[in-house]
């Protein structure tokens, strides 16, 4: 009883710490969780769901070397802060919307990747073929709403990327290593 | 012959001084071990568990610290005024009243320091208020029986130090 009536009297000091414990720590385990561009990989994924996460871990399998991390996120994470979208390596975008972002786009012409894969005008290769159903990663990006008519999502480079060298002249091919990952990340390895 | 009953004993300070001692070791032990585990959080951080782990240590953090601050606050302080108090007790001179004491049931706490009973004391020509220390109330209490009894009063700044219960009922 005597204990209740003394957590009573300082429930707001309680309620005040948690708060700051929960500050502290979602503010150190961004460091934690985070690197320098140089070190890590980052994909903005423009699709109705995806698992950011396990596709991240499941990427992070066969890192190129240099690489500490690889992110994947929604393009949702960036709507407050558009840096971070403006920086990344990847973007896998659906062909309405291509257009928007062209800008961030650095276009893939003459790599070894697009051998054989359908590209569009703005140098994006095709990751996910609307008509067949399927497409890269597709166990972990959910490209259609099931009942509703899909469309082409295309998977580019970023302008910004100090991972495609052979693109931009800028840093390494990590990112390329990547993306092949990702284009070949098929129906056969979904989890 | 009435005995008389000490509330404060020479050996108090020394006492409560290695209680406090124990009890400060122990909060700061806590603190340590609880930012030991969050360090050891981050540093087996990977892409799969990060949010588990910025989760556990929000969670370890959080208790932890309300731990420490309930400890701190109710317990190595309370000690620490408990044995100031003891000390300045035991150091000052004493007057002797006599009266019918009756206690009052509420404890109350004197900001920055110890704990409190009231005491109501009617004297031959006057009703004066007295305090006992909480921590030393059931000895008091008991023998009162929630009664007003006449008692003889050593008393010191204001406190009760000693007494004597003259079991007769008013």
């Amino acid at each position: 009883m005597r204990v209740l009536k003394n957590i009573a009297s300082q429930l707001h000091i309680y309620l005040l710490w948690l708060f700051l414990a929960a500050l502290l720590w979602g503010w150190i385990f961004t460091f934690v969780t985070d690197t320098r561009p140089v070190k890590k990989v980052t994909v903005f994924v423009e699709a109705p769901a995806c698992r950011d996460r396990d596709l991240a871990v499941e990427l992070e399998k066969t890192m190129p070397e240099g690489i500490r991390m690889i992110k994947v996120h929604p393009f949702t994470y960036a709507m407050f802060d558009e840096s971070t979208l403006l920086g990344a390596d990847l973007y896998i975008v659906s062909a309405s919307q291509a257009g928007t972002y062209r800008d961030s786009f650095v276009p893939a012409d003459g790599l070894p990747l697009t051998e054989g894969r359908v590209t569009d005008a703005l140098g994006g290769i095709r990751i996910y073929d609307a008509a067949a159903g399927t497409g890269g990663a597709d166990g972990y990006i959910t490209y259609a709403v099931p009942g509703a008519t899909g469309e082409d999502y295309y998977l580019f480079f970023g302008v910004n990327s100090v991972h495609v060298s052979a693109l931009n002249g800028t840093g390494d091919d990590a990112a390329i290593a990547v993306a092949e990952r990702l284009l070949d990340l098929n129906e056969e390895e979904k989890p | 012959m009435y005995t008389k009953t000490e509330l404060y004993h020479p050996e108090d300070p020394e006492n409560l001084k290695r209680r406090h001692d124990a009890w400060r070791t122990a909060v700061w032990l806590i603190a340590v071990a609880a930012l030991v585990a969050c360090v050891l959080f981050c540093v087996f951080t990977n892409t799969a568990n990060a949010d588990r782990m910025e989760l556990w240590a929000v969670a370890v953090f959080a208790a932890a610290g309300w731990v420490v601050i309930y400890l701190s606050t109710f317990t190595v302080a309370a000690l620490a005024h408990e044995g100031d108090h003891a000390r300045r007790m035991l150091a000052a001179e004493k007057t002797v009243i006599r009266g019918r004491v009756k206690m009052e049931r509420e404890t109350v706490r004197i900001h920055k320091s110890i704990s409190v009973r009231r005491l109501t004391v009617t004297e031959r020509d006057r009703t004066r208020h007295l305090y006992v220390d909480a921590c030393r109330a059931t000895a008091l209490e008991r023998v009162l029986g929630g009664e007003e009894r006449i008692c003889e009063l050593d008393v010191a700044g204001g406190y009760v130090t000693a007494f004597v219960v003259h079991h007769e009922s008013t």
